[in-house]
């Protein structure tokens, strides 16, 4: 069982880790940003053999074609590879590393917050562990939606489609596209039978990816400090972790919202403006909205901010350029999600369950603002509390007392990742007023869950934007 | 007074105040520092409590009770009826609870659902092979009798196999 499971993890590892270099490469051999780049393979190599897997389930027989699977995977590894060496091989290589973007060194504090760090890593890591002791299944959304669906293909794939049409099964959620179920049975596929080890498994990886992602990015673009500080105030976040261990499909959602985060912060900043990055940032958005339907506001969203302030700010034609390389990375994700739809044609649970008059109704009802704004005030002051205080209010306290620093050079990324956040924020809470559901309900059992998404992405930015103790030292 | 003005004054005055006002800026980045510590210190207190949940968390953990989890008991108990339901299609369900009004209803109606997997559970009985599941010591059999059903196949703990009569 082991070797299947380790090659099951790591052709995905290896499919990302291509497709990252291949978009983004360095001048150096020596790679500078290393593990930005692993821990966005993560993502972007599950994303891409979970929609390898699509097609290989819709084209060929699920139980004599898996050796057609493994070449298809082979296929695409090698070709990646063959790809990106050819590139490397063209480019003019020094083996000098580059300038670093934030040429301060780490200090004696860092070795301090390095240690807090740690501490933090190792007991949240073993709560998650726990956690995935006591409930093996994960918490009500893994066991009844996304595991469920991985089951429901792994034990028949010849009639998934029919089940997931099927009108008695509307609470299992198949208007939610299949990145984290396809993922599952595709590893069960390897191994050969069904274990919640997988599920679990791919729950750690997301999880903790996002916190090497925000700890390896932020120390690049504003020091080491900053980028542990970052991760450990996400890992000090017993909510996320939780959802992480609870196997809920935030966590991965919340991965591809800061990977494209991250990947337009590093767009923006890079002197080269390497428009493989803005490929890449289109691909996390894709399978942010092949991970959850929430995906598709954020893609809107992202395209809508791009578009008013790179117009604004540097003309349309580029924008139009750049509208062009996001392009390249999400619509061929699109076209994924669009067969889905096709072969499983379910209504949209927020519009196809109620109609137009409903919907004017409910945006026409002051008490549901009031109580959605209440809702909101109220999780954002608890989020993460642990000792009597929410992790909000004392990020707010941190950056009154070191201030922010914003450099000019960044004015423009700060400004349009923040739109983004809080224009995402406000989709949300619109969401919420046209909810078919029995709003105080839904806002009880949903509204943490869709902080958490934000919530790695939220942090990135902060202590982009927050000054560093190595800024004063 | 004019001995006041006299430009070496003027020069000696603007020396003073430029002394005194980079002390001034001597003084802010201290300040800066000590906003800084305090902030530190603010993030590594929230840090060490979340480290303390966890850890009174994991002092807590029992290895006792892997495996005891609801979804795992629950597809204990259905894994009898499981054995018999292995082709795709769809049956019935009656329960003593509904699973639209009552929660711990519908968490067994999605449980029994996942363990049923491909079976597709249709909460009616409109169709020829009904699962039952019910709670308790006591099983009224008018149930039986009021809904057409021919008990099939009990498989203990309230889960049984009815078959409809078709009229």
């Amino acid at each position: 069982m082991i070797f299947p499971l380790l090659y099951a993890f790591f052709i995905p590892l290896c499919i990302g880790y291509f497709t990252v270099s291949l978009f983004w490469q360095e001048e150096s051999l020596i790679p500078q940003y290393l593990w930005t780049k692993i821990f966005l393979s993560v993502g972007i190599g599950f994303g891409v053999v979970s929609c390898i897997f699509f097609f290989w389930l819709l084209n060929f027989d699920f139980a004599k074609g898996f050796g057609i699977l493994i070449l298809l995977e082979y296929i695409v590894c090698i070709s990646i590879g063959i790809l990106l060496l050819s590139k490397i091989k063209a480019r003019k290589c020094n083996t000098y590393a580059e300038p670093s973007l934030n040429p301060k060194q780490p200090q004696k504090k860092s070795s301090l917050i390095s240690a807090f760090f740690c501490l933090t890593l190792i007991l949240s890591f073993l709560y998650f562990v726990s956690r995935l002791f006591l409930s093996p299944h994960g918490q009500w959304d893994a066991w009844a939606s996304w595991n469920l669906r991985a089951r429901f293909i792994f034990r028949d794939p010849y009639h998934w489609k029919e089940t997931f049409s099927s009108p008695i099964l509307k609470w299992l959620g198949t208007d939610h596209p299949l990145s984290i179920p396809l993922t599952i049975v595709r590893c069960w596929k390897y191994i050969g039978y069904e274990t919640t080890l997988i599920p679990a498994a791919i729950a750690m990886l997301y999880t903790f990816a996002s916190c090497g992602l925000i700890v390896s990015s932020l120390s690049i673009l504003r020091g080491k400090t900053q980028g542990l500080l970052g991760g450990m105030i996400l890992l000090s976040c017993s909510t996320f972790i939780f959802l992480g261990a609870a196997q809920y499909a935030d966590v991965p959602l919340a991965f591809f919202f800061l990977a494209t985060i991250v990947l337009l912060c590093f767009y923006d900043r890079l002197p080269d403006k390497n428009s493989g990055l803005l490929v890449l940032a289109g691909l996390t958005a894709g399978f942010s909205i092949w991970t959850k339907k929430e995906g598709w506001l954020f893609l809107i969203v992202v395209i809508a901010v791009r578009f008013i302030i790179v117009t604004l700010f540097k003309g349309w034609r580029v924008y139009c350029r750049e509208l062009l390389f996001l392009g390249i990375g999400f619509l061929p994700i699109l076209g994924v999600i669009f067969c889905y739809k096709v072969l499983v044609p379910v209504p949209n649970y927020l519009f196809g369950y109620q109609g137009f008059h409903s919907i004017i109704e409910k945006l026409t009802t002051p008490s549901r603002y009031f109580l959605i704004l209440k809702a909101f005030g109220n999780e954002i002051l608890d989020f993460g509390k642990t000792a009597g205080i929410g992790i909000i209010p004392l990020l707010i306290s941190y950056l009154i007392l070191v201030k922010v620093k914003i450099e000019k050079k960044d004015e423009f990324t700060i400004f349009t990742l923040c739109s983004i956040l809080i224009l995402v924020l406000i989709g949300y809470f619109f969401v919420y007023v046209i909810d078919p559901s029995p709003l105080q309900w839904d806002l009880d059992n949903s509204l943490s869950r869709l902080l958490c998404q934000l919530w790695p992405a939220f942090i990135f930015i902060f202590f982009f934007i927050a000054r560093s103790p190595e800024d004063c030292i | 007074m004019n001995n006041i003005f006299h430009q070496d004054n003027f020069f000696e005055i603007k020396k003073a105040f430029s002394l005194l006002l980079l002390r001034k800026i001597n003084f802010a980045p201290n300040s800066v520092r000590r906003h800084i510590k305090i902030g530190l210190f603010l993030l590594i207190m929230f840090a060490l409590s979340s480290d303390l949940f966890f850890f009174k968390t994991l002092i807590k953990f029992d290895p006792r009770f892997i495996g005891s989890d609801s979804v795992t008991l629950l597809e204990k108990r259905f894994k009898r009826l499981k054995k018999v339901l292995t082709h795709w299609g769809v049956v019935g369900y009656i329960s003593d609870g509904d699973p639209l009004m009552n929660f711990d209803a519908s968490l067994e109606y999605i449980l029994l659902q996942r363990s049923l997997a491909p079976i597709i559970l249709d909460n009616n009985l409109n169709h020829p092979l009904i699962v039952g599941n019910f709670h308790g010591y006591y099983f009224d059999r008018n149930i039986l009798k009021n809904n057409s059903l021919i008990l099939y196949k009990d498989f203990g703990q309230g889960i049984k196999l009815f078959i409809r009569k078709i009229k």
